[in-house]
């Protein structure tokens, strides 16, 4: 802690100290620093082997071009080499930050370069909403203090990978990651139960009705859908037990936020989700299957106590 | 000489908060604000689909009740004895079948199936002048079994879900909205086929006949239907009417315009 600062007294009540207890620990380098390097390998694994697609997509007929978020700046697609460029850049920025080398600069220019590919990516008619949550943790992991330790940075200017201080702004890394995740979830229970059905989504036909319909689709255009998909087709029951599941994992994701213990659960819940919709859906939301976003829900190194 | 410990052994209380945690903790509660601000679209009246963007996005996936059937638009081939055979959707482009399906849905809505026909068309018939290979993966396979398609149709094809799942795939209604040769040029077509051995409403195992009313088509709007729902079924209801007392099986004149909701559907 900086010895500079003096305690804010009007907000010393109980509650205020025990929701920054909660919310923002006294936490080490090494707690947001993990973050960076295992959400930073997989991006770099993730984007380099779809290198290719995303090199053919750029080249795409200018009248597939309906820009989306960041990238509504722009009327027309850019030229193919550029945007080729510049996911080239985001690459290599996204290499050096994951290393820790001048993360002050390139912490926010990576999320800034993330942000970019990866809209620019969901600008040729189809929204896919599978790089959220991975552009989000990228995002405030190079707006945070992630690279104190385990990397260049911390070994040139304090001669150790791993600092030994406790700082809350370390344990709040995680918490802001989580807040992003908690949003992907939420809203994605809310448009369930707002829909025409309400809390009757649960009962399960609208999910097997998707899935059928996922299926069908996979067939019309050439691949193939899961065996598993086809063969629970007719077990409505199992498809009433999976809504449930899914709308309680995902409308009580924020109280993910208030307990670590809940949020271990609801990273385990979460997790187990996805690998059904692999299993029965056949698609592969990669980033929460390999489970990296979820370590935030496990937090690294020791805290202060409260 | 005293040692202290108490870094690692992290005994030490934690600080007490500051005005910088007050602060923190502000800017906190703005992100998630920020973050969670897509729910209002689910409150206010908009569309989840239109609104939808990135990385603030309103995930509508898997919310919309299907209920029994579904239309898609998508490509069909056909050999010479007219066997149908689907091409791999990589033949139209890049990134992904959900992102093609996406594509030629909206090409499909804006008129351009004569493009899509063509485009299919045209990588058919470069792929069939190179060898189809002697391998065993998939693309080899995929291959070999596209190797025997000789025309390209553009459809929007109507399906029953419990039928499809059965082991039925013939659509119980079609509309033909281009058609190419492999090798040739395509050309704008406005035909629909119909199943007639399926009824229009559905099989007897489908929600409708479940719900103990039969298969009637759906409640008025206003009550649970989507507009797309309640015109989908009343135009089909009387094109297959009028076409099955008129027409055989898969031929009929009779054109359906999509409208932009069921053409997304």
């Amino acid at each position: 802690m900086t010895g500079t600062e003096h305690p804010f007294p009007s907000f010393a009540s109980p509650a205020f100290q025990k929701a920054v207890d909660l919310l923002r620990p006294a936490a080490q380098p090494i707690r947001p620093a993990v973050l960076r390097v295992a959400t930073g390998i997989f991006s770099a694994a993730h984007n380099i082997r779809r290198r290719t697609m995303f090199r053919t997509l750029h080249a795409q007929d200018a009248s597939q071009f309906t820009p989306v978020g960041v990238v509504k700046i722009l009327r027309k697609p850019l030229p193919p080499r550029v945007a080729d460029g510049i996911f080239d850049a985001a690459q290599a920025v996204n290499i050096a930050a994951t290393l820790g080398i001048g993360h002050r600069i390139t912490g926010p220019l990576n999320a800034a370069l993330q942000l970019w590919t990866i809209s620019y990516r969901n600008s040729w008619t189809m929204l896919l909403h599978s790089d959220n949550m991975l552009t989000m943790h990228q995002m405030v992991l190079g707006a945070t203090r992630s690279a104190d330790a385990l990397s260049i940075d911390s070994l040139l200017r304090e001669g150790t990978l791993f600092p030994q201080r406790f700082d809350r702004a370390y344990g709040a890394v995680p918490t802001a990651m989580n807040v992003a995740t908690v949003a992907v979830y939420f809203i994605s229970g809310m448009a369930k139960v707002r829909g025409p059905l309400g809390l009757k989504w649960a009962g399960g036909d609208v999910l097997r009705g998707q899935i059928a319909v996922d299926g069908m689709r996979k067939d019309l255009f050439g691949s193939t859908k899961p065996e598993a998909g086809a063969a629970l087709y007719r077990q409505k029951e199992l498809f009433t037990v999976m809504a449930v599941v899914s709308l309680a994992v995902e409308l009580g994701a924020p109280l993910s936020l208030i307990n670590r213990r809940l949020g271990q659960v609801f990273a385990a819940g979460a997790w187990g989700m996805h690998v059904g919709i692999r299993i029965i859906m056949g698609i592969k939301f990669k980033y929460n299957i390999s489970g990296v976003s979820y370590l935030p829900y496990f937090p690294m190194g020791p805290q202060l106590p409260r | 000489m005293t040692i202290d410990l108490s870094y690692h052994l992290a005994i030490a209380p934690s600080p007490r908060a500051t005005e910088r945690d007050l602060w923190a903790l502000a800017a906190g509660v703005a992100f998630a604000a920020v973050l969670l601000s897509p729910v209002r679209h689910y409150f206010n009246g908009k569309d989840k689909n239109e609104q939808d963007s990135f990385p603030l996005s309103t995930y509508p996936m898997f919310s919309d009740d299907r209920k029994d059937r579904t239309r898609i638009p998508h490509v069909a081939g056909f050999t010479a004895g007219g066997e149908r055979i689907v091409p791999h959707y990589s033949h139209f482009g890049a990134g992904g079948l959900n992102q093609v399906r996406k594509q030629i849905t909206r090409m499909v809505r804006q008129g351009r199936a004569v493009e899509v026909a063509q485009r299919y068309a045209d990588a058919l018939a470069e792929q069939q002048r190179r060898s189809a290979g002697q391998g065993k993966s998939p693309a080899a396979l995929r291959r070999r079994k596209e190797a025997g398609i000789v025309r390209v149709e553009i459809v929007r094809s109507r399906y029953f879900f419990d039928t499809y799942f059965a082991g039925n795939t013939t659509p119980q209604m079609e509309t033909v909205h281009a058609r190419a040769d492999v090798g040739g040029t395509a050309t704008a077509v406005s035909e629909t086929r119909h199943d007639d051995a399926q009824d229009a409403q559905g099989p007897p195992t489908g929600p409708m006949a479940r719900s103990e009313l039969g298969n009637i088509p759906p409640r008025p709007l206003g009550t649970g239907n989507t507009a797309g729902d309640y015109v989908t079924e009343n135009t089909i209801q009387n094109a297959s009417v009028a076409a099955s007392q008129s027409a055989p099986r898969n031929t009929s004149p009779i054109a359906q315009p999509a409208t932009e909701q069921e053409a997304s559907q």
